[in-house]
């Protein structure tokens, strides 16, 4: 039984990566080459060490930037999209559970972040080498801290986009995105303002999802120590408010009519 | 529920859904008002009813896809809840969507991977089932280029991947040619001749005339009349004659006992009461026409359909024909 | 299962907090190792966000203070290097932030190793904020207190006062406390008068525990002043230094083993007869003749 459930979230989840293929979604890699190899060409001026660290700069954050777009925008879209146009219809009178449905939906579009985010890990790799400097392993530290915050993003967009449609989803995701990277700013409010009282600061501070862990750049380029225990710790982070947003989106689509 | 020993296919008891509407959701439109039937096993049954009367909202609650306020639905001798009976039945949404991006032959691998279908007999089977509703030579072509004829007969090929044992069909003919509607049409047939059940809707009376066993009359969410067609419509004795040529004003008057006369082509088609037959015959041929054909017929569904709908408050979006 | 699968997922909800708690932890002890300005001027910094200087100060202002606050917390080995160009960075965004000069100015002189002990630093963001705001006396005020106590210079002190005391709604007592800093300039009498003003008028509360403080740091030095004495009455009586402070209690020169203001014992070095203020006392200073 456990084996049918599997296959048929893989089945979901091996269409919703064919389908973003097919929607050219991974074209953005072309501008992400294109960056690469201009910064690689320009930043030839300035001095050594700085431009192999704007280089990294870059590519990082546009695998961040890159990520988090497709993770939203594409996210929001594929449930609500679904609904929108009845292609969903047909599918849930299968033996395939609403629950089965979103998880494939969200191993899809993951698989289609981790594609894209590897060809992007390659391509820096290849403009560092490609233009004298070294391989720097750690980077790699970095980059999968990325990726889990576009798994987070994911599971955001997918709950917004159960919830309402594909625009609202869209705004609501973007939203508590750049909320999460504000992070800081909500958990030190109070040396803002004092009137907020220090209960409803560490309430927010917990709920909104804190995107600012994921952003271990420039710890990693300029080789601050992040250990493996930092990064279990992120992992957990993220698979469990991931799961709870998952959870979230499970019971919200299961009550939902679709007319 | 029923008395039959053997499971149901389908049978609703007292179903009742009703939508939020209007501002904020506040009224409450009431789709569906109590309503208890049944389909029996290898009936091919016509859910019939002019547009907004539930038909849709019915077969989505029997789906899944919608929960009633109250009232249960079995399927199988199922609850709706229950994963199991998906795997015998199958289903055609109304307007069906599928994906762009994909060709037929691939949308059906997709939909057999759900039933957990072995890769061979994916493949064997959505050849035949592609074969069997005229696609062959689109098999590979993504569906973004398809016409809603298209579209249509690819429902009607995912809905029998799984070979279900229970068909449900919302709109079949809808979008079709005549060709696509005959396709469709043997295909039930076909299908019912195999001893599976059939359940579809439908607004195109005369498909269901010639394809049901009973069927159902839904209005504004109350079923009217559920019967067989042998018993719901009277026999009213009429007869229909084909003839060509002649003069129609002469023949073709209600004074002499004709029901309703139409020029089709060079011919013309007279309904005429029984017992006023002869008499028409023989006016027809005196002014010189050919008869052609004479044949009884009973009341259509169609008048039956504007009777029952005339009988209560006229209700606007009936469409006779196609 | 279908129906308990979202709740066994929602199961997670404790872990976030948990895991957040730890992490913060982790980010607190790496912030403190290495914290970097990539833009480091105002200019630059405006330069990425036309429209939006106003939230961006607001937001500088903010890593300004977590910044001096996590290098005060964590401690060792740090520099305070990001805090002069963040308030500058700040001013430059937002010139009219009245109390990013103010703080920013008191953070900078603060000597170490509770700040970088820059009141050069310090000078040149309050001058900053008179060429931007020029009728702020506030931050005139601060600007002589700041060259009398930590640059002692009085002379500079009350010339600045006298010209603040000209701006329209500034206080009278500004021209008082120009004059008497010119004329006593360097005793704690001067001194205390000038902390409990501001104490007495202190709009914001870390301005006025700031007074508070440097009172009661001037009232231990006048302890120690006066067990010092009392050290030498004893010396003279008896020909040498006292053994402990308990000795020269018992000797009956003074009441009980004083304690500056927050009850921390004052330290007495018997070789040199002398008392002062208790290395772990927090009014310490590597120097503390204010």
């Amino acid at each position: 039984m456990v084996a049918g459930r599997l296959k048929r979230v893989a089945a979901v989840a091996a269409n919703t990566f064919r389908e973003t293929v097919r929607e050219r979604v991974l074209y953005n890699l072309v501008f992400f080459a294109i960056l690469m190899t201009l910064s690689g060409l320009l930043l030839g001026e300035l001095s050594i060490r700085q431009d192999e660290k704007i280089i990294k700069n870059l590519g990082l954050a546009s695998m961040d930037i890159f990520g988090t777009l497709i993770a939203v925008f594409i996210g929001v879209g594929l449930v609500s999209k679904e609904i929108e146009r009845r292609s969903l219809y047909p599918l849930l009178a299968k033996p395939l559970s609403r629950e089965e449905f979103l998880l494939g939906k969200f191993v899809g579009l993951g698989f289609t972040l981790l594609v894209n985010v590897g060809v992007m890990t390659v391509g820096l790799y290849l403009t560092l080498v490609a233009t004298g400097r070294g391989i720097d392993w750690s980077l790699l530290k970095a980059i999968y801290a990325i990726l889990l915050s576009l798994l987070l993003t994911v599971a955001l967009a997918l709950l917004f986009s159960t919830m309402t449609s594909s625009t609202l989803a869209a705004v609501f995701t973007v939203c508590t995105v750049v909320a999460g990277r504000f992070s800081d700013v909500v958990r030190n409010m109070r040396d803002v303002s004092q009137a907020v009282p220090e209960w409803l600061v560490r309430l927010v501070y917990l709920v909104v999802p804190n995107f600012l862990n994921f952003d271990i750049k420039d710890h990693v380029i300029y080789g601050d120590p992040i250990g493996g225990g930092l990064l279990a710790r992120l992992t957990i982070y993220a698979a469990s408010y991931a799961f709870v947003v998952l959870g979230l989106a499970m019971l919200r689509f299961r009550s939902r009519d679709l007319t | 529920m029923s008395g039959l020993p053997h499971p149901v296919p389908v049978e609703t008891s007292h179903l009742t859904k009703a939508f939020p509407a209007g501002f904020l959701g506040r009224r409450r439109v009431a789709a569906l008002n109590d309503l208890s039937l049944e389909v029996r096993p290898g009936e091919a049954f016509g859910y019939l009813g002019p547009n907004g009367s539930g038909k849709t909202t019915t077969l989505k609650i029997l789906m899944g896809l919608v929960s009633p306020d109250s009232g249960a639905a079995r399927i199988l001798g199922k609850p709706i809840a229950d994963p199991s009976w998906r795997h015998r039945v199958g289903y055609l949404p109304e307007h069906p969507y599928f994906y762009d991006y994909l060709s037929p032959a691939e949308y059906l691998d997709y939909v057999g991977r759900l039933f957990g279908l072995p890769a061979s007999v994916r493949r064997e089977r959505s050849q035949r089932l592609i074969g069997l509703v005229g696609l062959e030579r689109s098999s590979h072509v993504p569906m973004r280029r398809f016409s809603k004829g298209m579209s249509q007969r690819v429902g009607l090929a995912q809905a029998l991947m799984n070979e279900p044992e229970l068909v449900i069909l919302d709109e079949p003919m809808s979008g079709l040619d005549p060709i696509g509607r005959r396709l469709v049409r043997d295909i039930i047939l076909d299908l019912k001749a195999q001893g599976r059940t059939i359940l579809f809707s439908t607004h195109i009376l005369p498909d269901a005339e010639t394809l049901c066993d009973r069927v159902g009359l839904l209005r504004s969410g109350r079923l009217l009349k559920v019967g067989r067609l042998d018993e719901i419509l009277t026999q009213d004795a009429r007869v229909e004659v084909l003839l060509s040529g002649g003069d129609a004003a002469v023949f073709a008057s209600p004074a002499l006992g004709v029901r309703s006369s139409q020029q089709i082509g060079e011919r013309r088609r007279l309904e005429v009461e029984e017992k006023s037959l002869m008499p028409v015959l023989q006016a027809a041929t005196a002014s010189g026409a050919r008869i052609l054909s004479v044949t009884h017929v009973r009341e259509s569904l169609e008048d039956y359909f504007f009777r029952q709908m005339g009988e209560s408050a006229p209700d606007s979006s009936w469409l006779p024909g196609d | 299962m279908n129906r308990l699968l979202p709740y066994a997922f929602l199961g997670f909800v404790p872990l976030v907090p948990l895991v957040q708690g730890s992490l913060d932890r982790d980010f607190g002890q790496l912030a403190a190792q290495s914290n970097r300005l990539y833009l480091q001027t105002g200019e630059q910094v405006r330069w990425f966000c036309p429209g939006f200087e106003g939230v961006m100060a607001g937001i500088y202002w903010l890593r300004a203070v977590q910044y001096y606050g996590s290098e005060r917390a964590f401690g060792s080995g740090t520099s305070y290097q990001n805090l002069a160009p963040l308030i500058e960075i700040t001013n430059a965004l937002d010139p009219r932030l009245e109390l990013a000069y103010r703080y920013g100015a008191l953070f900078l002189a603060e000597p170490w190793p509770n700040g970088p002990g820059k009141p050069q630093a310090g000078v040149e963001v309050l001058e900053r904020g008179i060429r931007n705001l020029p009728e702020a006396w506030r931050i005139r005020w601060d600007l002589g207190s700041l060259y009398y106590f930590f640059l002692h210079d009085h002379e500079k002190a009350a010339a600045v006062l006298l010209r603040g005391a000209k701006i329209q709604g500034a206080p009278f007592w500004l021209e008082s406390l120009a004059a008497s800093m010119l004329g006593k300039g360097g005793d704690r009498a001067t001194a205390r008068q000038v902390w409990k003003t501001q104490y007495d008028n202190a709009p914001e509360d870390a301005i006025r525990d700031n007074a508070l403080h440097h009172m009661q740091l001037l009232d231990a030095l006048d302890e120690v002043d006066a067990l010092n004495a009392a050290a030498g009455k004893f010396a003279e009586r008896s020909g040498r230094s006292p053994r402990s402070a308990q000795e020269l209690v018992g000797s009956g020169l003074v009441a009980r083993v004083p304690t500056d203001p927050p009850g921390v014992a004052f330290d007495y070095d018997s070789r040199t007869g002398r008392f002062a203020i208790a290395k772990i006392s927090k009014f310490w200073r590597p120097r503390y003749d204010q």
